[in-house]
């Protein structure tokens, strides 16, 4: 071959395989806005990466999938190719033969439609002449540059008087409406555009936040470092919902750590779990307990009821229990119910009197009284989809009790399904021993 | 133990007067200090826990047993370690009682916790009571218990922050349900409001002759850390837990002056200076070991969680009440030191945590002991008001020569009670000091100097040395001068 045919194929081929990656990119990255394939990519996502990955693409063994930081390339391409082939010397299988096409496709789908922070993340260095001076201009500029992992570096300037701002495409969740949280935030000079337009800002003096958009946004952010002290200019800036109780990804390298270290999770796999923490959803006051079926529910000790039950993994206590422990856990599957639906005493005027729980084969055994009726309640996991609220009364009484109206549950009480038009009040009658056996059945979708 | 909000958490109005607090602030001790014959000895604690150490106690057999702030109870036995309970909220206290029992402090309840079955796990958790409001924020800790000679219980409930239904007048708030109030469980086992007005009590203690101290920090209401004897019905300072008083409502706690509150407010056994000495101090620890652990028995011992260091107090009733005084002990711990516990060997141990607030000691978290090898160090005794001035001992006999006027100083300032976030030092000026005398036993000074109610009296002795040459590895005491001597008014 001579030189120029050399040169020519070698280009040919380099322009071929781009133009079909490009395209495939943006097949998937249009895939990714569809519903119905991000529901499929969802399942197998769920039922073959969350085991390494986690169910919330955080990470755990294997990468965190959501944030802006793409080892082995962000191209969607990429990632499909890299889906396909695996990392055998990483311990990730490769997919392709496993899954079709159509498949695998949508699993990169799922994960593009799950992507978190900012990408082609730029910033750029003003020195200022003094504390005072707001004149940003172009020869002021000292410094700019990409920053790979799509976190804001506020720790780049080594001048003491400054302006600097980030910009990139952003992705915020789809489904949920959040905000930025700039943490200890009173002193400082944080302004948010997002699609060039100022953000006004909420939240209070020490709490500043920034509402964001759902989905792909153009953000930027800048800061001016103004009289604040220098020890305290490295930003932490975290997305969060908008009740602050969730912090869901950091915006800047100091809250990566900080983010992270939310992160503690309990798996009931051998053996039962008890848990008391601050829950999301669930009342102060609440013991929570997991069984290996991957069925959970919470026990509160004010109200003697049943205040929720969820599927699937037990809790994320890593909000409650990483720094001053001001978040709440977060339950790790889907919840069944949960307060203000619960399972409850139907008794009038009678306060619940919680005595404690002991520990039968591992499993509580809560104990309690309404005046003076003695009852104590154990549940059992019968399967991954049925768990049975044994309660014991006192003699013959008939259990009044108010149950959850949940769809997704069918209720039985001596292998006859309750009316689940009329489940306030249920009269549950006691064998002779004075037990009472209600099931949960999770219906089938 | 810090569990207080420091300086980021100031409230806005009082930048200013912050500013200017800083400025003149004292600093803590940047030596390592550590009396002679003693050491600090590191415990390993199980491997990939998070054991942060804030329930502490040991039964008759030397057991160590602790409450994590994770949520565990594990005890130490012939250096090993062994689960007991798991699954608790936030623990941060633990006592061994007389049954072997255990009762654990969690943030909803106090809870007894026992092996039925005696197989070296816990299988029984029992309320004993929850009569409070917890409304799972998260500054709301609940300490103690600890045990009166009687067989009354004492715990302390903190007061929350940042809670949108609380009532505030500074940082911390009370939405009602006993917040800030310490309480009593007592034989009946019935929940009684005991006192109220605490801001961050995380220490409580009961003295050799069954009376219950604590320690609060240093924050809105509370100039600096302090320690109190506790009192049923009276009011400690922090006004927000007056809403579960009967006669008051918000409305009418905010009409209340200063002077009111300050008047109706208990006054503090001591006074602990802020930075120099704790900022968040943890419960108070007798020691009871007759001379195991050195010369300061009868004394009493806290950790500061700041600071990782060790303080001891130095209590004498005056007119009937106690008053005392504060000296630095030992530093250089690995993390925010918050429970100190005196084991039948005579060893001090200590639980430390560094979580959420942070700690001179750089570890997140650890159990460390203080060992006296038997020497006798050459520190700071005690010290006793006299008519005149102050009785200073030492544990080791002084040079002669080195006991003068000028190589003693002394200072006084006091505190300024309000809602900001702690006081600087009000009226401080050098007090002259006009004697010094050295009494026949070689260890004691009589040292004459005014005297002023209402003062926190600082004496400086850097430049005394003992026979062998040796200086105070602590140089400075602190003592609350609430009462003169009655002779002497």
């Amino acid at each position: 071959m001579n030189r120029f045919a050399f040169v020519s194929t070698v280009f040919f081929l380099v322009f071929t395989s781009n133009t079909s990656a490009n395209d495939l990119d943006e097949v998937l990255r249009t895939k990714s806005n569809d519903p119905k394939v991000t529901a499929q990519g969802q399942k197998l996502f769920e039922q073959i990466c969350a085991s390494c990955h986690a169910k919330d693409l955080s990470g755990a063994t294997g990468f965190n999938l959501k944030d802006g930081e793409w080892v082995h390339g962000r191209d969607p391409s990429q990632i499909l190719k890299n889906v396909k082939a695996g990392f055998l010397s990483a311990g990730m299988p490769g997919f392709e033969g496993v899954f079709n096409e159509l498949e695998l496709e949508s699993i990169v789908a799922y994960v593009l439609s799950k992507r978190e922070g900012w990408e082609e993340l730029t910033y750029k260095l003003y020195q200022l002449n003094s504390a005072d001076d707001k004149n940003v201009t172009a020869d002021k500029l000292i410094k700019s540059g990409e920053l790979s992992k799509g976190l804001a570096d506020f720790s780049i300037p080594e001048v003491q008087h400054y302006f600097i701002e980030f910009e990139g495409d952003f992705y915020a969740p789809r489904d949920l409406d959040t905000q930025i949280w700039l943490q200890w935030g009173f002193p400082h000079e944080l302004t948010v555009f997002v699609n060039d337009e100022q953000v006004e800002k909420g939240g209070s003096a020490w709490f500043p936040t920034w509402r964001l958009e759902r989905g792909k946004q153009h953000l930027k952010v800048t800061y001016r470092s103004g009289t604040t002290k220098l020890n305290q200019r490295n930003l932490i800036l975290i997305g969060t919902n908008l009740d602050l109780t969730v912090k869901l990804f950091p915006l800047s390298t100091k809250a990566k750590g900080i983010v992270e270290e939310k992160k503690y999770e309990l798996k009931a796999n051998a053996e039962i779990l008890i848990q008391r923490k601050r829950i999301l959803d669930l009342p102060p006051s609440t013991v929570s307990v997991g069984y290996p079926a991957k069925l959970n529910y919470g026990f509160n000790t004010k109200t003697c009821s049943v205040v929720g039950v969820w599927q699937g993994d037990m809790l994320n206590i890593g909000p409650n229990i990483a720094g001053r422990g001001e978040d709440p856990s977060l339950p790790l599957g889907e919840w069944l119910f949960h307060s203000p639906e619960q399972l409850k005493h139907n008794i009038e005027d009678n306060q619940c009197r919680y005595k404690g729980y002991k520990l039968e084969d591992g499993n509580p055994v809560f104990s309690y009284q309404f005046g003076q009726r003695q009852y104590t309640l154990t549940v059992k996991a019968r399967s991954s989809s049925s768990l049975d609220f044994v309660y014991q009364v006192q003699g013959q009484e008939v259990l009044k009790l108010d149950l959850p109206q949940v769809s997704k549950v069918r209720w039985e009480h001596n292998d006859k399904a309750l009316d689940p038009q009329n489940l306030k009040g249920s009269l549950l009658k006691p064998t002779e021993s004075g037990r009472v056996v209600l099931t949960a059945t999770l219906k089938q979708s | 133990m810090n569990f207080i909000l420091r300086k980021v958490v100031l409230c806005l109005t009082s930048t200013t007067l912050l500013a200017s607090f800083y400025a003149t602030a004292a600093q803590a001790p940047k030596h390592e200090y550590k009396p002679d014959g003693y050491s600090i000895v590191t415990i390993e604690t199980p491997e990939d826990e998070r054991f942060h150490v804030t329930g502490l106690d040991s039964d008759s057999n030397g057991v160590i047993w602790v409450a994590t702030r994770f949520g565990d109870v594990w005890y130490y036995k012939n250096e090993q370690w062994f689960k007991f309970a798991q699954g608790l909220h936030e623990p941060t206290g633990l006592l061994v009682d007389s049954d072997g029992s255990l009762l654990v402090s969690q943030k909803p309840e106090l809870t007894r916790i026992s092996d039925s079955n005696n197989d070296g796990v816990a299988d029984v958790y029992e309320i004993v009571v929850d009569d409070w409001s917890f409304n799972d924020n998260y500054h709301e800790f609940h300490f103690g218990p600890v045990k009166d000679k009687q067989g009354n219980l004492y715990g302390t409930l903190n007061l929350s922050h940042n809670n949108p239904d609380a009532f505030t007048m500074g940082a911390m708030g009370s939405p009602g349900g006993f917040r800030g109030f310490a309480y009593q469980v007592n034989k009946e086992g019935e929940f009684v409001p005991y006192a109220w007005g605490l801001r961050s009590p995380a220490g409580l203690g009961t003295s050799p002759d069954g009376e219950v101290f604590y320690t609060d920090n240093q924050g809105d209401w509370v100039p600096t850390s302090k320690m109190h004897l506790l009192k049923k019905d009276k009011f400690y300072g922090h006004p927000v837990s007056l809403v579960d008083v009967e006669g008051y409502t918000r409305e009418s706690i905010k009409q209340m002056s200063l002077k009111q509150l300050e008047e109706m407010s208990e006054t503090p056994v001591v006074w602990i200076p802020h930075v120099e000495v704790a900022n968040s101090p943890g419960n108070p620890e007798w020691d009871t070991t007759e001379g195991k652990f050195g010369p300061f028995s009868g004394q009493i011992f806290i950790g500061d969680q700041t600071q990782s260091n060790i303080f001891r107090v130095m209590l004498e009733e005056v007119n009937g009440q106690y008053q005392g005084a504060v000296i630095n002990f030992m530093n250089k711990f690995q993390s925010g030191n918050v429970r100190t516990e005196f084991d039948v060997n005579g060893q001090l141990w200590i639980g430390q945590t560094a979580r959420g607030w942070g700690s001179q000691g750089d570890k997140p978290f650890g159990l460390q002991k203080v060992v006296w090898d038997g020497s006798t160090p050459f520190e700071l005794y005690d010290i006793k008001l006299t008519k005149t001035g102050f009785r200073i001992s030492f544990t080791d006999s002084l040079s002669a020569e080195s006991v003068s006027k000028e190589n003693l100083r002394a200072q006084s300032w006091h505190y300024h009670y309000s809602s900001n976030y702690g006081s600087p030092k009000m009226d401080l000026e050098t007090l002259p000091i006009s004697n010094v005398t050295l009494l026949k036993d070689g260890k004691t000074l009589d040292v004459v100097l005014p005297l002023v109610p209402g003062k926190i009296i600082q004496i400086d002795f850097a430049g005394l040395r003992d026979k062998s040459g040796r200086a105070t590895s602590v140089d400075k005491v602190y003592y609350t001068l609430n009462q003169l001597l009655a002779e002497a008014q």
